[in-house]
């Protein structure tokens, strides 16, 4: 695998649309950095310790875009603060496993991540040290902004 | 009579959307377990016509899950769902001898046609 040739950061970034879309009919759209305003909910996933590569991503997002995408998976069902916690958990899972496919079939080896950490309180540290290489994306939909920050190692020789 | 399916994935999102697909088509969720334990305990206690099994959940993964329902019962029906479906997953699954493996987000048609595949099938593991 050429890793020069292939963007990581634009893999997640078109995966998370992907679902977005898929599960909630919201459209999300690249724009500049920014700074996310208070009110968010915090996400995590990484790879398990034996993954035959290293991955983190951190996907940060805004609560009333969160809201929404609960609110359109569940129907209008679901709105309580710990249930959409839940339900993000497994939209995180979703959308990352579609990537983490991707990667997956690229390298020849499969990762597995853990379960998504979801919480109101930014997660004490993003940590990214020791990670070889660093990606993110700025995206904004009609409800919300949503951050993803994505660290990894792939030995390319894997293939 | 309404075929049973025991569900074992730690999204109450998936649980209610397999609920929703397959009341009108004569199935019946009859129990959902959060994780590869209680799916254990459930599938022995309820005895499903069917499983479908998560493979990322907490504690054990759908995996060994699989492996303990088969060797309980090595002509259980159990379909498995997962966001990660890259080739090596699909072989692992065909391993436990299983044949479906359905990614998700959860295409209502694929899941239902793979279902009847699953329930028509006398054999459903692979030989």
């Amino acid at each position: 695998m050429n890793q020069t040739t292939w963007d990581i950061g634009k893999l997640f970034t078109d995966k998370y649309k992907e679902v977005t879309a898929r599960l909630s009919c919201i459209d999300l759209e690249e724009v500049s950095p920014f700074e996310m305003k208070e009110d968010c909910i915090f996400g995590k996933v990484e790879t398990k310790p034996n993954a035959p590569y290293n991955l983190v991503l951190f996907c940060d997002m805004s609560g009333e875009l969160a809201k929404q995408i609960v609110s359109r998976m569940s129907n209008g069902t679901v709105n309580s603060p710990e249930d959409v916690i839940i339900y993000i958990r497994e939209y995180i899972n979703i959308a990352s496993g579609r990537a983490v496919s991707t990667i997956n079939n690229y390298v020849g080896k499969s990762a597995r991540f853990n379960v998504p950490e979801v919480q109101e309180e930014k997660l004490l540290v993003e940590d990214v040290e020791g990670y070889e290489s660093y990606a993110s994306a700025f995206l904004k939909s009609e409800y919300g902004e949503m951050i993803l920050k994505v660290a990894y190692t792939i030995d390319g020789s894997l293939n | 009579m309404s075929k049973t399916i025991l569900v074992i994935d730690d999204s109450p999102f998936i649980t209610s959307q397999i609920t929703e697909l397959t009341q009108e088509h004569d199935y019946k969720v009859i129990g959902h377990a959060v994780n590869g334990e209680e799916g254990i305990q459930l599938f022995t206690e309820m005895k499903p016509d069917l499983t479908i099994l998560d493979i990322v959940m907490p504690g054990i993964d759908g995996m060994e899950t699989a492996a303990v329902l088969l060797k309980e019962k090595p002509n259980a029906k159990i379909l498995m769902l997962s966001s990660i479906c890259d080739s090596e997953t699909i072989e692992e699954v065909k391993s436990l001898g299983l044949k479906y493996l359905i990614p998700k987000p959860i295409e209502p048609d694929v899941l239902l046609a793979t279902m009847e595949m699953l329930m028509k099938n006398d054999h459903s593991k692979i030989s």
